[in-house]
């Protein structure tokens, strides 16, 4: 799992954590029952309180995303299909909302847009059709 | 006291630089020489004394200038066990230095008389010369007490500071026995009230008034020296 | 009482201490267990003080100090390790004369343990303490203070003077030493970009009196730096500004998180490191002076 955290953004450490752990378990790296780094050899490793660390799994834990063995250590949870689904769509909405300004800015319509898509989307079927 | 032993080889780690074979062996010579040139082991015992109150002192010099007051504290020693501990050090120094000297005039002694049978005639190295053993004692009184006196000046203001300081109270006390001395050895022939000074010297009252004024200047200068060094910061 | 069961490593309370000049004002605020403290602030604003109180090497005027629990007295300092930035050891030692010293007063002296960190360090045994590096120093304070099964480390200034990759190798030491949640690091220095990585608590004070005492993220958390226009401040939003710092094109200064709904909007906020937070609290102090 690859996990690397920048003081420089806007986003708080532990939320930098707590998303790239989400997102290996969504696409699969991380799987079911996998145990991750403890919470102080990550602080260790990163170089960062182990605080943050604690923080960081402790809201993973709270959010259904991970499970603690006292004297073992954290493990991943079953991934949830709700839950993914919910995460795509969130991001989804980031990029449509995106798109609908670049629109709105440019004069395009929103029938345009919607025309767009349909091509697109069947463009893509017939792309994993040939492959 | 806790750990007494172990802080005992410390204070001898902490003068080690001048107590190497070379620089004891060194100074032994020397202070048999002394011994043989004035006739007197006594004042070869004065001598050590004098040399182990400088051991002592160099020991505040060594430890002052490392600022090894401040790992006292880490290693667990109360300021109580430094005042301790360093006096105890000293005193077992300076019985170690007045045995050797004692020891070293002894072979000397026996030595000459194997080697050059008739010149301990000569030479006269005796170990009692009557009536200067008592002016020898009341010196050996003198030196051990300013020894003793010294110490709590250093503990509280520490070496470099007290250096100054602490020679001038020696020097005055030096200077007042070595004029009583000359007094008293130039004045054989003088008078009655002499006399009386002669005769106290010999009297065994003089030997516990020294004793005393030993004791109770040990006892002022460990009190004083722990009251000082308590309060101090480093 | 073992040290797991206790959260507190060390628990100071009303450290009191007046020299000439400069007096240490109450200082309280624990050492939690398990985690890395940092102690920061400028130069001269007690820190050394406070430490050589914590272990007796001065005395306070008033005040008290606990180790896991127990009233601390001098026999506990065992318990700690201390590194300093210059070793209190006569300098003509040698790393073998000095571990014939301390492993007579030090109960559990780890004899593996010292001579495995001297060589991890690349010190010479025979070598007299004084021909060592200043980097080497400390890092000798480092083994010895490693070497006696202390439960608490506290380092005062170790990283000053020392290059990038000493403090480096320093910080994760640091790390290893908290891993298994018995150790305990008080970490005090200057040089606050070493602390903005591994610290977990920060104790902050300035000019004798402690201006924070908490989790480090809690502290970052509740500043903020603010930038704006010269005239972009009216004079209660001015009076919120800490440190401000005013020049030509603007002005510059850091502000509490719940002040900023009553601060301009067209300001510019960033998130403020801690090293800037010294600065803007010290220029507070001067500027109110």
């Amino acid at each position: 799992m690859r996990l690397i955290v920048s003081n420089r953004s806007g986003t708080p450490i532990y939320e930098q954590i707590k998303s790239q752990i989400k997102e290996a378990i969504f696409s699969g790296e991380l799987i079911e029952d996998e145990m991750l780094p403890s919470i102080r050899q990550l602080a260790r490793d990163l170089q960062i309180s182990v605080i943050t660390t604690t923080r960081a799994y402790n809201d993973l834990e709270a959010e259904g995303f991970i499970y603690s063995v006292q004297g073992k250590g954290n493990f991943v949870l079953p991934r949830s299909k709700e839950l993914a689904r919910e995460n795509a769509l969130h991001k989804i909405e980031v990029g449509l909302m995106t798109t609908i300004e670049l629109a709105k800015v440019n004069d395009v319509s929103e029938k345009e847009i919607i025309e767009r898509i349909k091509i697109l989307w069947e463009e893509g079927n017939e792309q994993s059709v040939t492959v | 006291m806790r750990k007494l032993g172990a802080f005992l080889r410390l204070e001898l780690k902490t003068i080690a630089e001048q107590t190497t074979p070379l620089y004891i062996a060194l100074y032994l010579i020397a202070l048999l020489l002394f011994v043989l040139t004035t006739q007197s082991v006594w004042m070869g015992v004065v001598v050590g004394i004098l040399s182990a109150v400088t051991l002592v002192n160099y020991l505040f010099h060594v430890s002052e200038k490392n600022n090894m007051d401040a790992l006292y504290p880490l290693l667990g020693l109360s300021r109580k066990d430094v005042v301790c501990g360093r006096c105890i050090f000293g005193f077992l120094l300076t019985v170690v230095v007045v045995t050797i000297v004692s020891f070293a005039s002894f072979l000397l002694v026996a030595a000459l008389d194997a080697m050059l049978p008739g010149l301990r005639e000569m030479a006269e190295i005796d170990f009692s010369v009557p009536y200067a053993s008592q002016l020898l004692f009341l010196l050996t009184t003198v030196v051990v007490t300013m020894g003793v006196l010294q110490l709590p000046i250093y503990f509280k203001m520490g070496y470099s500071r007290a250096k100054n300081i602490a020679i001038i109270i020696p020097s005055i006390i030096v200077l007042i026995f070595a004029g009583f001395m000359g007094f008293v050895m130039g004045a054989n022939s003088v008078g009655d009230k002499l006399a009386a000074v002669n005769a106290f010297l010999d009297s065994p009252v003089f030997i516990v008034m020294c004793i005393a004024v030993l004791v109770f200047a040990a006892l002022v200068s460990y009190r004083l020296s722990l009251k000082f060094y308590q309060s101090r910061d480093f | 009482m073992s040290s797991q069961s206790q959260s507190k490593a060390l628990e100071i309370r009303s450290l009191r201490k007046s020299y000439e000049g400069f007096t240490l004002d109450n200082i309280s605020f624990d050492v939690p267990n398990g985690y890395i403290t940092g102690f920061i602030g400028p130069n001269g604003a007690g820190k050394t003080t406070t430490i050589k109180l914590l272990l007796d090497i001065a005395m306070a005027d008033s005040g008290s100090v606990r180790v896991f629990g127990e009233e601390k007295s001098i026999y506990l300092n065992n318990q700690i390790g201390v590194v300093t930035d210059e070793p209190p050891f006569a300098d003509f030692w040698s790393c073998d004369d000095l571990e014939s010293v301390l492993s007579a007063f030090y109960d559990r002296w780890d004899k593996l343990a010292f001579d495995s960190h001297l060589k991890r360090f690349e010190i010479d045994r025979k070598k007299a303490i004084k021909e060592l590096s200043r980097g080497m120093k400390v890092k000798l304070m480092i083994a010895v203070a490693l070497s006696h099964d202390a439960k608490i480390l506290v380092l005062d200034e170790p990283t000053s003077g020392l290059d990038p990759v000493a403090r480096d190798e320093i910080c994760t030491l640091l790390g290893d030493f908290i891993c298994d949640e018995k150790h305990s690091v008080l970490f005090s220095t200057h040089i606050t970009s070493d602390l903005e990585k591994i610290a977990d608590y920060v104790v902050f004070i300035l000019d004798g009196r402690l201006i924070f005492n908490g989790s480090k993220e809690e502290l970052i958390e509740n500043f903020v730096h603010i930038k704006g226009g010269r005239d972009e401040l009216s004079v209660e939003q001015r009076a919120l500004v800490i440190g401000i710092r005013e020049h030509g094109t603007g002005f510059a200064g850091m502000a509490s998180i719940s002040d900023i709904e009553k601060l301009p909007n067209t300001a510019v906020y960033d998130p403020i490191t801690l090293d800037e937070m010294i600065i803007y609290f010290n220029k507070e102090l001067k500027n109110n002076a």
